[in-house]
């Protein structure tokens, strides 16, 4: 399993690991390049610009932020006061950081990290790593690997969440997982990779999983489709590469394309001296094939970049969990895919723990091609870094078939409770739910019970008979549809809305998909789905804590939508949302006669927002999704606010004519990050009062009360960060998509 | 290279069959019965310019913020997405995109960003831009016809 083949050249990948661009590259630099093998370095380094060491708080130095989450603990938290509720309308722009110049991007979900007196972040849809100049600007170096095929059909094309930081208080790191699952060691001050860290400062995380490596070909110029279709494959004998064409073979070696993707979007995490990655596998939206490469925990050394152990996320047989796949665990398997752990990831430095947040199996929603549980799909799990053993795990949704992947790094966080000291960790999900353990045991804080839910009704999906719901604290996002739930301003108006609400199967959560198109049991041809695949709490938003009170802040979605499935006649799996894959490189071949269905049924199946009434949602009102707070020292909530405002309902429904309709709760995810006193928040790509000019809120921490709020170049697309450069506090954040990507920097003026 | 450079796709690409836009959509549900959709009184197409350049701009960013993760621009393009939506008044697919679009999270962008994004599809489709903008309003959407001919033969461009 394990590979010390790092002799093995990657062509492209080591001829680009040369072509670091070097900006104003500080002439100290040079001179701080040791050439003995490092060793573990005293704390007190020689020198004015000796990164900080002593007095690191959760692996952060005051004022910095070190990690993607502020500290190991992500708390996202700052004691930063300098910005605070009486100057934060007068936050000016200090500048802004085209990111766009380097290349396109999807939206640009990164958010940057400061560590001794530089910025560093990740960007463009190749990851190229960059450092600025945290006063100026200023681009000080750029790093970019070229990958070849490798990106060209990479899973994940775009920036991704950010880089990792390192120091030993003398040599300083700033390290990339890239598109093509590359890991890249760079000297932070230089940009240069670090030559005894891999093969010149590269290791190629294909290697070591066990899969058999291969020179790579594809037959299109094009991106990997999100289903898996027109995936690179195995190169033939003598295969040559059209550079114009972009086809053929490329010199690139990777896994096999006929065992699935691999890719990465989040940052690795450092524990100590340990380099803690994982892996995103195939999107499970309308995958082609059933079997797939599943998720993997990996420990390297951040000196030499040598594979210390691996933690299967599908655990092979013979190993702890195995048994929960009843048709077997085994990569390869029929079903058996995905339990990828995607999000950024948590740490506990002194009690030497790594807490993974992983994916859900193979695919988003049928769950018929793997029956069991699914472990560790959905789960916590808490590894200890040095050697990759389990210590705990909690499973949080069993053989999920709701797209309830965990989306976010959990939060650790302590805390008093009833009279006792808990170091805590506490896990957002897109369930809209957040399950809290004893971090060190994985004792629930309060009970979690495992409660009977409704079965689905499709064939040979067999769901699990309970969920484990948590008791404490409440949720933050609607749970399913019930008859409570209905709007019922007058007796008219509650009898249309409920007609529509029946037209879906209802229930209190864990509602099972039916199919589209009336077929199973219930004869429904849509189930009510909150929350839906975004949550709940997702990529974008998630939650802080801060360790002074105990309070945690979550942003989160609350929705209303519906799903559907069908069967997808160029696909394996029995059932998907509605879609075929016919056509494209790689599917299935439709059967005779096929011909794509004309209509779905009145628009009302699949996934549908079809939860409104002559403009007015049939949901009452509720204080769920935007921002809410919670004492964990209690569990209980402390306050509620939407994500930028409200705004105005309004229905030309003679059905509302006799009504004021309350307003409703702008949508998005809220960004948010605490400081010492504040809450500081973006509304997101989506998010916000629409047509409202984009900006940067400030609320008082303690009571959600807005203090302040300015205007930003556009809406924030990923959680913001603070620093302090120079005695001056800065708040920066990423925004834009496409090709008008940036990070913004405000600071007093 | 600029976004819209990356996203436009040379039709002659176009290889793929594509499904998730094939379908025809439903008329919006309507809350209480209404009179059934007039008759297509279409006076302009699409190849008249019916939205701008700055708008197919900034649809291309929309469509990178909230529609790559899932679709890639040459599936927008192809002879099933001409078969299904060509000769349909536009605003059947804003309503398509508006009701279940994006899939995560079905009706959750403003209807500006669905304009938007509307227009990015157009361009892609190699649909002129004109100095008229593109509005959000079914009502308007619905006197357009998705088609690759001009509304008004005698005005048509020898097709290449």
């Amino acid at each position: 399993m394990k590979s010390r083949i790092f002799a093995v050249a990657v062509p492209v990948a080591a001829a680009a690991a040369t072509l670091a661009l070097t900006f104003s590259a500080p002439l100290h630099a040079q001179a701080a390049r040791a050439k003995s093998v490092p060793q573990p370095r005293p704390i007190s380094a020689p020198g004015g610009t000796a990164p900080v060491m002593t007095g690191l708080v959760r692996g952060n130095a005051p004022g910095e932020w070190r990690y993607w989450g502020s500290d190991a603990f992500s708390t996202r938290y700052s004691p930063l006061d300098q910005i605070n509720a009486s100057n934060f309308n007068t936050l000016q722009m200090a500048w802004q950081w085209n990111a766009g110049t380097f290349g396109p991007d999807e939206y640009y979900r990164t958010t940057p990290l400061y560590a001794n007196g530089r910025l560093f972040t990740v960007a463009t849809t190749r990851r190229s790593v960059m450092a600025i100049d945290p006063e100026t600007g200023e681009t000080l170096w750029m790093y970019r690997l070229e990958e070849g095929i490798r990106w060209q059909k990479a899973p994940r094309q775009f920036a991704g969440r950010g880089p990792t930081y390192w120091t030993d208080g003398r040599e300083e790191r700033v390290i990339v997982v890239t598109p093509g699952y590359h890991m890249v060691s760079l000297d932070a001050k230089t940009g240069r990779p670090d030559p005894r860290f891999g093969t010149n400062g590269v290791v190629d995380l294909q290697e070591g999983l066990g899969f058999p490596m291969v020179p790579l070909a594809v037959d299109d110029s094009g991106s990997l489709v999100i289903s898996d279709a027109a995936p690179a494959r195995k190169a033939k004998p003598g295969e040559t590469w059209d550079a114009v064409k972009k086809v053929g073979a490329d010199g690139t070696v990777g896994i096999d394309p006929v065992n699935g993707q691999i890719a990465a979007s989040s940052p690795a995490i450092m524990v100590n001296d340990m380099i803690v990655v994982g892996n995103s596998s195939i999107h499970g939206y309308y995958p082609i094939r059933l079997r797939n490469i599943p998720g993997f925990v990996r420990g390297f050394d951040v000196r030499t970049g040598r594979q210390i152990w691996k933690f299967n996320l599908v655990p092979q047989p013979g190993e702890f969990g195995a048994e929960s796949w009843e048709r077997g665990s085994k990569i390869g398997t029929e079903g058996v895919g995905k339990n990828d752990a995607w999000a950024t990831y948590s740490a506990d430095p002194e009690l030497g723990m790594v807490y993974i947040p992983v994916g859900m199996p193979l695919m988003d929603e049928y769950g018929g091609h793997r029956p069991g549980n699914n472990l560790f799909g959905n789960s916590l799990v808490a590894l200890d870094a040095r050697t990759g053993k389990r210590k705990w795990h909690f499973q949080m949704v069993h053989h999920d078939i709701w797209d309830y992947d965990t989306p976010m790094s959990p939060n650790l966080i302590d805390i008093t409770v009833n009279g006792t000291r808990r170091k805590a960790i506490t896990q957002s999900t897109k369930q809209g739910w957040l399950y809290t353990f004893d971090r060190a045991t994985g004792e629930p804080i309060w009970p979690i019970v495992e409660t009977p839910v409704l079965q689905s009704d499709i064939p040979d999906e067999k769901t699990s008979p309970t969920q484990p719901i948590p008791s404490r604290p409440a949720p933050y996002s609607q749970q399913g549809l019930v008859e409570s739930d209905i709007i019922d301003y007058t007796p008219a108006i509650r009898d249309s809305a409920l007609a529509m609400a029946k037209k879906c199967r209802m229930g209190s959560y864990f509602i099972p998909a039916v199919t589209a198109d009336g077929t199973s049991r219930s004869g429904l041809r849509c189930s009510w789905y909150a929350p839906g695949a975004s949550g709940g709490v997702n990529i974008d938003g998630g939650a802080a804590v801060d360790p002074e009170t105990g309070m945690i802040y979550v942003a989160s979605l609350s929705g209303l939508s519906t799903i559907g499935l069908q069967k997808d006649p160029c696909s394996e799996f029995r059932y998907s949302s509605p879609r075929d894959n016919c056509g494209l490189i790689g599917a299935l071949t439709p059967p005779a006669g096929y011909v794509t269905p004309a209509a779905r049924g009145g628009g009302f199946e699949g996934r549908s927002n079809a939860s409104v009434l002559g403009g007015v949602s049939i949901l009452k009102p509720k204080e769920l999704g935007g921002i809410t707070a919670y004492d964990m020292n209690a569990g209980d909530k402390k306050w509620w606010i939407p994500n930028g405002g409200f705004v105005p309902v309004k229905s030309t429904d003679p059905l509302f004519a006799s009504v004021t309709l309350p307003p409703r709760a702008a949508g998005g995810q809220a960004q948010l990050m605490v400081t010492k006193t504040l809450v500081i928040y973006g509304t997101g790509r989506g998010g916000g009062v629409p047509n409202a000019k984009p900006q940067l809120f400030a609320v008082d921490k303690a009571t959600g009360r807005q203090v302040g709020a300015v205007e930003i170049p556009s809406r924030t697309t990923a959680v913001p960060m603070t620093f302090l450069h120079k005695g001056k506090q800065y708040v920066v954040f990423a925004t834009g998509a496409g090709g008008s990507t940036s990070l913004v920097a405000m600071r007093l003026p | 290279m600029s976004a819209a450079v990356r996203f436009v796709a040379p039709i002659a690409l176009v290889v793929f069959a594509y499904a998730e836009l094939s379908a025809v959509p439903a008329s919006p549900r309507p809350a209480t019965p209404t009179a059934p959709p007039a008759a297509v009184d279409t006076v302009r197409t699409t190849m008249d310019g019916v939205y701008t350049a700055a708008q197919a701009t900034k649809g291309a960013d929309v469509f990178a913020a909230f529609c790559r993760s899932c679709h890639t621009p040459t599936v927008h393009t192809g002879g099933p997405f001409r078969a299904k939506w060509f000769g349909r008044p536009l605003d059947e697919l804003f309503g398509y995109l508006r009701r279940e679009m994006p899939k995560n999270e079905p009706g959750s962008m403003s209807d500006d960003e669905y304009a938007l994004a509307l227009a990015y599809l157009l361009r892609m489709n190699g649909m002129p831009a004109g100095a008229e903008s593109l509005a959000a309003d079914s009502a308007a959407l619905h006197r357009i016809r998705l088609d690759s001919v001009r509304a008004d033969p005698s005005t048509q461009s020898p097709r290449r």
